[in-house]
């Protein structure tokens, strides 16, 4: 681009240095035609120039309207524009300096044939005829006194004297005695006269014989006439040898001027008639040649006057177009101080107040863009779920452990109005229903939320308060929090608690009452007779019986209370379950275990220990599960999964049993719940408790069919608390 | 479309055809032929030259309105050499001025060089005199070697006085009544 008008530049400043020197040539032109020489000398240099000049701006000419040619067949915006205005300047100038031209050859024509009117000519010619008539009186002055010196002439001798004498006499300039061969016999001739003498041709002699005498009118390289004369001398002639007398004279000086004055004058438009057609079709060629010049002139000037027009408009029509594209790094160039100019700049000034409210803009969007990165990474990281719905109960946010809280796509959710998802009767909705129905009453509020699952509660503690927007817009906020776990384990450590204490106080006075039982039965029984001691021993039994169940309890209750620290090891989950069931088979007779086991599942870490009495509880309530059953089966498999790049072992203690009702299915890992007639209650909560103290979760639910199936999914590898 | 500049181009070429018929018969050559040849005589080497002037309608329209015409003859003499670059030995013009006088009705004749002037009635006398020199000395003996072989140039040019050279540029289509001859050699011995 930068190229592009440097090139330009160049080009003007050559055209204006052809211009300025064809004008300076032509007004030399003008001026030098004064002064011929100079004329003549300043005319093939001044040509030149004007026609490089002239050859240079058609050149450029007819580069710039193939240029404007080319845009208008392209479509360009403002050739057309552009084209329009140069045929109309174009055609303005031209019909006016062709009219100027053609009336100017014509009249320059008509002048040129002034000059050589044919008055002028017929004047000269009788000029001549005078000048010619006056020195025809001298020529035949002359031929007299030729013809009489000639019959003066009466002897060969002493002739060189006779022709001084006559001469003297005649004023003659150079008297001659010639023969047909011209050889000079006499020769008289005025020293001073200067004279280029000549002997006559043969022709001439000719003419002599036959009319007596032959004259002539010789002119001198000085301008001066002289009348030649020639005659026979017939005298001294004879056959033999015909003479002839050749006398010379000067004409008179003063008609001998005014005869060389006519006859330069006549040569002089001589010449010039000869020189009338060339001249005119110089002047006319100047002529054209400055006409197509100043022609030339003003179509590249309506050109460029066009171009420069139209060239700001075309630019604003650029610089909009990019504007609307989104680039506001533009700026038009300077278009002069008219209206257009002043356009121009206010353009300018507006891209550049765009610019600037743009930079802004973005400069805000980024720093709104951080503060809702930052708050979204707030967000996320909360434990805590967020919900944000704006006055007309649309949902503008939902933060990730919303999402997980309540089991959700986030995304599906935002900005559907709360009305619409009410209708569906999912855990979101339903949190959503309850929160809504309270948000329409309060401005501000904490409450626990209970959400139905279909084999458990879930516990959200909820809280929300509604919030007013930088442009004062309701904004409502849900802040919630699951809060079933917390709960649960609130509940087990209470039970705990309260299983520790039971296990404390009720084992410590059995084995006095089992003792002490003990020795009534010995001390009374040598005493009583056969029936009373029959009811002791009964009674006393039963004391006894009731005591070791009590105590049975009472170790079930210190079992779940306890708390130990485990011992993580590797061990092979198959291989304890393999165990596991071959004595229960072989203990409680029964050979209804079927183990589906994954081979992939290798070692997993974790307390040997606990493991077992895991296994141990759950074989257990799945045998008690099948009691009555007609064709009891318990289905015992594992699994490996791969959940977030861990490794897990899915344990699955499936039965045909009488599974569990709607209660207790949620409260089946609560302590001291059970649906058979004798136990403690505590076996799926000691389940549970081994479970979560493995870092895993445990679920039960009924089969399709018949039965229930408790599921224990724990890692593979525990993890390890680090410090970050 | 196509026709009318087939059309165009066969006027344009008819247009030539005859602007240059017309050229070639204004510019009809005023010199037709020259002949010379050489001889020795007393130590110098002398030319006898025949030149047939033949001046057109145009030549002697432009004499009798007045125009003067300048007559050069250009000689060169050259030592012809074989395989290797000719020498120039010397060289030498003649000019000549001939004009009409209106007053005496005769043409004149002005030998530039040595100032001799002549008038003759007639043109044809006039180009007769002026195309016939004789015994034109060209050359000294002792400046040329017996054993090497001499050429003798000559060529003649005709210009018109009095005509500027702007006009000749802007009407270079026209006849401009200059005119130079191919150069003529003969050998200045056998």
């Amino acid at each position: 681009m930068a190229t592009f008008q440097i090139k330009q530049k160049i080009t003007k400043k050559i055209i204006f240095l052809l211009l300025g020197l064809s004008a300076f040539s032509l007004f030399a032109l003008m001026f030098a035609s004064d002064n011929p020489e100079e004329f003549n000398r300043l005319q093939t240099p001044i040509l030149l120039v004007n026609t490089v000049s002239f050859f240079v701006l058609f050149i450029l000419v007819a580069l710039s309207g193939q240029q404007l040619v080319n845009d208008y067949k392209k479509g360009k915006l403002g050739a057309k524009l552009r084209l329009k205005m140069t045929l109309v300047f174009g055609m303005l100038s031209i019909i006016p300096v062709v009219v100027v031209f053609f009336f100017a050859t014509n009249f320059m024509n008509k002048g040129i044939n002034v000059w050589f009117d044919a008055e002028v000519e017929t004047g000269l010619t009788n000029a001549l005829v005078l000048g010619r008539s006056a020195l025809d009186e001298q020529i035949q002055e002359g031929l007299l006194k030729s013809t009489n010196m000639s019959l003066q002439l009466t002897s060969i001798e002493e002739i060189d004297q006779q022709l001084h004498t006559l001469r003297e006499s005649s004023l003659a300039l150079e008297l001659l005695v010639l023969t047909r061969e011209l050889q000079i016999i006499g020769q008289s001739t005025q020293t001073l006269s200067g004279l280029n003498s000549r002997l006559p041709t043969k022709a001439e002699i000719i003419q002599a014989d036959s009319k007596q005498s032959w004259t002539s009118l010789d002119a001198s390289a000085e301008g001066a006439y002289l009348v030649r004369v020639l005659v026979p001398i017939l005298g001294l002639s004879s056959n033999e040898m015909p003479l002839y007398l050749q006398s010379m004279f000067s004409v008179d000086p003063a008609l001998s001027m005014m005869a060389e004055s006519v006859e330069q004058t006549y040569a002089k438009y001589g010449r010039l008639t000869f020189l009338k057609i060339p001249l005119q079709y110089s002047y006319i060629f100047t002529l054209a040649l400055v006409v197509l010049l100043a022609l030339l002139i003003a179509v590249y000037g309506s050109i460029e006057f066009s171009k420069n027009l139209v060239e700001p408009i075309e630019s604003l029509e650029e610089g909009t177009r990019l504007v609307a594209e989104g680039d506001l790094d533009i700026h038009l160039p300077r278009a002069g101080k008219d209206e257009i100019g002043i356009l121009v700049n206010s353009f300018n000034v507006m891209v550049k107040k765009l610019a600037s409210a743009q930079t802004e803009a973005s400069e805000s969007r980024k720093i709104i863009e951080h503060e809702k990165t930052t708050l979204q990474s707030i967000l996320s990281g909360l434990s805590a779920g967020v919900i944000v719905l704006d006055e007309k109960q649309n949902i503008t946010l939902i933060n990730p452990a919303a999402s997980m809280i309540l089991n959700v796509d986030a995304e599906q959710y935002i900005d559907c109005n709360v009305k619409n998802i009410i209708k569906t009767n999912d855990l979101f909705s339903q949190f959503i229903s309850k929160a809504i129905s309270k948000i329409e009453h309060k401005k501000s509020w904490r409450e626990k939320i209970t959400l139905d699952l279909t084999d458990s509660t879930r516990e959200i503690m909820c809280s929300y308060r509604e919030l007013l927007s930088s442009t004062k817009r309701a904004i409502m906020l849900l802040v919630f929090e699951d809060i079933s776990d917390f709960l649960k384990a609130q509940q087990e450590a209470a039970w705990s608690d309260v299983a520790r204490h039971m296990a404390h106080e009720i084992k410590n006075p059995l084995t006095p009452i089992q003792l002490s039982t003990e020795r009534i039965r010995k001390r009374y029984a040598s005493m009583l007779k056969a029936d009373d001691l029959d009811f002791l021993s009964k009674s006393t039994n039963t004391i006894i019986n009731q005591v070791e169940l009590m105590r049975d309890m009472a170790n079930a209750f210190g079992e779940f209370a306890k708390d130990p620290e485990l011992q993580f090891e590797n061990l092979d989950l198959n291989q304890l379950l393999n165990e596991a069931v071959s004595l229960f088979e072989e203990e409680k007779n029964t050979e209804y275990f079927s183990l589906v086991l994954d081979n992939k599942v290798k070692l997993i870490e974790g307390d040997v220990k606990r493991i077992l009495q895991m296994l141990n509880n759950l074989l257990t309530n799945a045998i008690d599960a099948v009691v009555g059953v007609k064709k009891p089966k318990i289905t015992i498999s594992t699994k490996l999964l791969t959940k977030q790049g861990r490794a897990f072992v899915e344990l699955n203690v499936m039965d045909n049993g009488h599974g569990f009702n709607k209660k207790a299915l949620r409260s089946a890992f609560e302590p001291y719940f059970t649906q058979k007639t004798k136990g403690t209650g505590l076996g799926l909560a000691i389940v549970r408790k081994l479970v979560n103290e493995h870092n895993g979760w445990v679920r039960v639910q009924n089969n399709p069919d018949q039965g229930a199936c408790l599921t224990i999914i724990i890692p593979i590898k525990r993890e390890r608390k680090t410090n970050s | 479309m196509k026709n009318n500049i087939n059309k165009i181009k066969r006027y344009m070429v008819a247009v030539f055809v005859v602007f240059l018929f017309n050229t070639s018969i204004v510019c009809a050559q005023p010199v037709k032929l020259i002949k010379g040849e050489s001889f020795l005589i007393e130590g110098v080497y002398y030319s006898d030259i025949s030149i047939e002037f033949s001046f057109s309608r145009a030549y002697l329209q432009a004499l009798n309105s007045g125009l003067v015409f300048d007559i050069n003859l250009d000689f060169l003499i050259v030592n012809v050499k074989p395989w290797r670059i000719d020498q120039e030995i010397g060289q030498l013009s003649q000019n000549y001025t001939i004009k009409y006088n209106a007053f005496t009705q005769r043409y004149t004749t002005l030998n530039t060089n040595t100032g001799r002037e002549r008038s003759y009635p007639t043109i044809e006398t006039t180009l007769r005199n002026l195309g016939t020199i004789n015994k034109f000395p060209v050359v000294d003996d002792s400046l040329i070697n017996i054993d090497e072989s001499y050429q003798v140039f000559l060529s003649a040019s005709i210009k018109a006085q009095g005509v500027p050279q702007w006009i000749k540029t802007l009407t270079f289509w026209r006849d401009n009544l200059d005119f130079q001859t191919e150069q003529t050699q003969w050998p200045l011995f056998k």
